[in-house]
């Protein structure tokens, strides 16, 4: 039992699981497109983090990456994909198979 | 776990939110349409004092004076539809400048069905119809004894310009924004300046600017309570960042 419980826990998807990369997973999974600046603000994450953690879920399928211009200004945008979508809702039915029922 | 929800909840809120600046579009459109409407009545009103049935009503006034639609009150009949737009693309610029855009997954947010109903536009839609096609089919002499001269009784080809213009204008509108408070601004102010360009003011043309106004205010509650809670939006994402 306590074998299964263990391999239940290092099955989980290492890509969505880390804390910054489920941040913006799930900010992105609750808009249609989700700008660079607006995630920065909402996961409190560093720029350089915040692009390197994007390019990790871009890179895995869960996310696309979308340039456009403000003006001159260019400016990024994020979609979560199908992948995406999939991904987060298995990660959370499986993290809440890992956790004790409510008393 | 909690503070996931708390920012996916955010970002939704925010999606719905920003759109049409924040509601600042709807406040912005509802003051130039507002200013407009102001110098028209007072055009109208100087018009009238000046006539010799200024002992008379006013209604009367307008179904039997043949008073000609100044070109200056077309062209501002079609700016304020064409500066509204401006003005709502200079503020959501301003706004995702600060905070970064989102795009809501259901476009037609449910604030909007809520303070603004899909009948409403429609009904509007039928009096313009209406009035247009009435404007188009009798225009002559004889019928103006029936349906009454007016304010706006020549039908000439600025007036068919204007509506070109318009309509171009709305169509433009639609096809460069995604959201949908903007385009309901656009058809809006569209309907209600319709019968401003059309030659023949009667009693449904009252009905259409009365209606737009009625339109108008309900955009204006929503652009307050988008505003307010935009305010309240702004707040919680300081506080995230502060407690980051």
């Amino acid at each position: 039992m306590k074998d299964e419980t263990t391999q239940s826990i290092m099955d989980l998807d290492r890509m969505v699981h880390e804390p910054a990369r489920l941040a913006i997973l799930t900010v992105l999974s609750a808009a249609e497109e989700v700008e660079f600046l607006f995630l920065l603000k909402v996961t409190g994450l560093s720029k350089g983090n915040l692009s390197v953690q994007a390019q990790k879920l871009e890179a895995s399928g869960y996310i696309k990456t979308l340039k456009a211009f403000r003006g001159r200004v260019p400016v990024t945008a994020f979609q979560i994909t199908a992948e995406g979508k999939t991904a987060l809702s298995k990660y959370h039915d499986h993290i809440r198979s890992l956790l004790p029922e409510p008393k | 776990m909690k503070h996931l929800k708390h920012i996916e909840d955010l970002t939704r809120r925010y999606a719905n939110i920003r759109m049409g600046a924040a509601g600042l579009g709807s406040l912005w459109a509802s003051i130039l349409a507002i200013s407009f409407i102001v110098l028209l009545g007072n055009y109208v009103f100087a018009e009238f004092t000046a006539s010799a049935d200024a002992d008379n009503s006013l209604w009367h006034f307008l179904r039997s004076d043949g008073l000609a639609t100044p070109a200056w009150i077309k062209a501002a009949a079609i700016s304020v539809s064409i500066l509204t737009w401006f003005g709502i693309t200079y503020l959501q610029t301003l706004i995702d400048k600060h905070l970064g855009a989102a795009i809501p997954r259901d476009p037609t947010a449910k604030l909007m069905r809520f303070f603004v109903p899909g009948f409403f536009i429609c009904f509007l839609l039928i009096c313009v119809g209406y009035n247009v096609g009435q404007s188009l089919a009798f225009h002559d002499n004889a019928t103006h004894e029936y349906y009454g001269k007016s304010l706006f009784e020549i039908m000439d080809i600025s007036a068919y310009l204007g509506w070109a213009t318009m309509t171009v204008w709305a169509v433009i509108w639609a096809f460069t924004t995604r959201d949908t408070i903007s385009r309901g601004l656009a058809t809006l102010l569209t309907l209600m300046f319709f019968p401003i360009m059309s030659s023949t003011l009667n009693e449904i043309d009252l009905i259409v600017i009365a209606l737009s106004l009625i339109g108008l205010l309900m955009y204006s509650a929503l652009g307050l309570y988008q505003f307010f809670a935009f305010m309240k939006i702004r707040g919680e994402i300081n506080a995230l960042q502060v407690s980051e």
